[in-house]
């Protein structure tokens, strides 16, 4: 790579990088409103269904489990913003590398970017894309079933 | 006698959500936002389960299950794991440290608290 490219690059890396810190902190805020709202919703549901009469208790049920289901979908904040992080520490990594002229060899940087990964999604997608002779492939994990996550297993 | 329940993530909504189902089916909650906060914390309390992620800043979730156990209170209580982990390898990890059990978020709340009612 030539030094101009380099030059050209590494503020664009940063940029990057710096965009989406902002983007995790703005949708961090509104995803503890939404899911305190949801809480909330949830427990006087929960009230209603414990304390109230029969008929009061038969229309809480459904918004108990309303709350239940939001509840589970709004985790996929959790999930995403995880994967958002991910994706800034790699171009960060990268452009500590790419600033650092020599930094790491960039085989060694795959392994490590696949090593702080949390989520089997993320590293099969690493492992379609990144596959090559350079970056050297773990042992195999099974593949994953598609009602995997929210799996409960006691040892 | 209600039973309380450790809760441990950094993400606050996560927190939020767990501390509603738990609350909702009657359990008193503590919440901490990392390792080092829970463990701090139990050094001096006790509860009757504990729910931790594994991926944390300043302590990480197995980590604080191994120090947990080393507490003569917390020897013998249940510890969950709730996490977006799903590998084998970090589920043998935790298994060694000490948990209990392992959930894979995005978790079920009525699927939580039935796993709580087989363990308490």
């Amino acid at each position: 790579m030539h030094k101009d490219d380099i030059d050209n690059l590494a503020p664009l890396l940063l940029l990057a990088v710096r965009q989406l810190d902002a983007a995790l902190i703005d949708a961090s805020a509104e995803a503890e409103l939404l899911s305190r709202a949801v809480a909330s919703l949830g427990a006087r549901g929960a009230h209603l269904r414990d304390n109230g009469g029969d008929a009061t208790q038969a229309e809480a049920l459904p918004i108990v489990a309303d709350a239940q289901r939001a509840m589970k979908a709004l985790q996929f904040h959790d999930r995403l913003s995880q994967r958002v992080t991910h994706v800034r520490e790699t171009l960060a990594r990268v452009l500590a590398a790419v600033a650092a002229g020599e930094g790491e060899e960039w085989a060694q940087l795959g392994a490590s970017i696949r090593a702080s990964y949390t989520m089997e999604d993320e590293r099969k997608i690493f492992d379609s894309l990144m596959f090559t002779d350079r970056v050297q492939k773990p042992a195999a994990e099974p593949a994953r079933e598609p009602g995997q996550t929210g799996s409960v297993e006691l040892f | 006698m209600m039973r309380t329940i450790l809760t441990v993530d950094d993400s606050t909504s996560m927190r939020q959500m767990v501390k509603a189902t738990l609350q909702s089916a009657g359990y008193d909650v503590v919440e901490a936002a990392d390792g080092q906060e829970a463990l701090d914390w139990a050094r001096g309390n006790t509860v009757d389960l504990v729910i931790s992620d594994v991926n944390m800043p300043r302590m990480d979730g197995i980590t604080l299950i191994g120090e947990l156990r080393a507490l003569p209170t917390y020897r013998l209580i249940p510890m969950l794991m709730l996490t977006t982990e799903s590998s084998q390898d970090k589920k043998m990890e935790g298994k060694r440290a000490g948990a209990t059990g392992w959930i894979v978020k995005p978790f079920n709340p009525a699927q939580l608290l039935a796993t709580l009612k087989r363990l308490l």
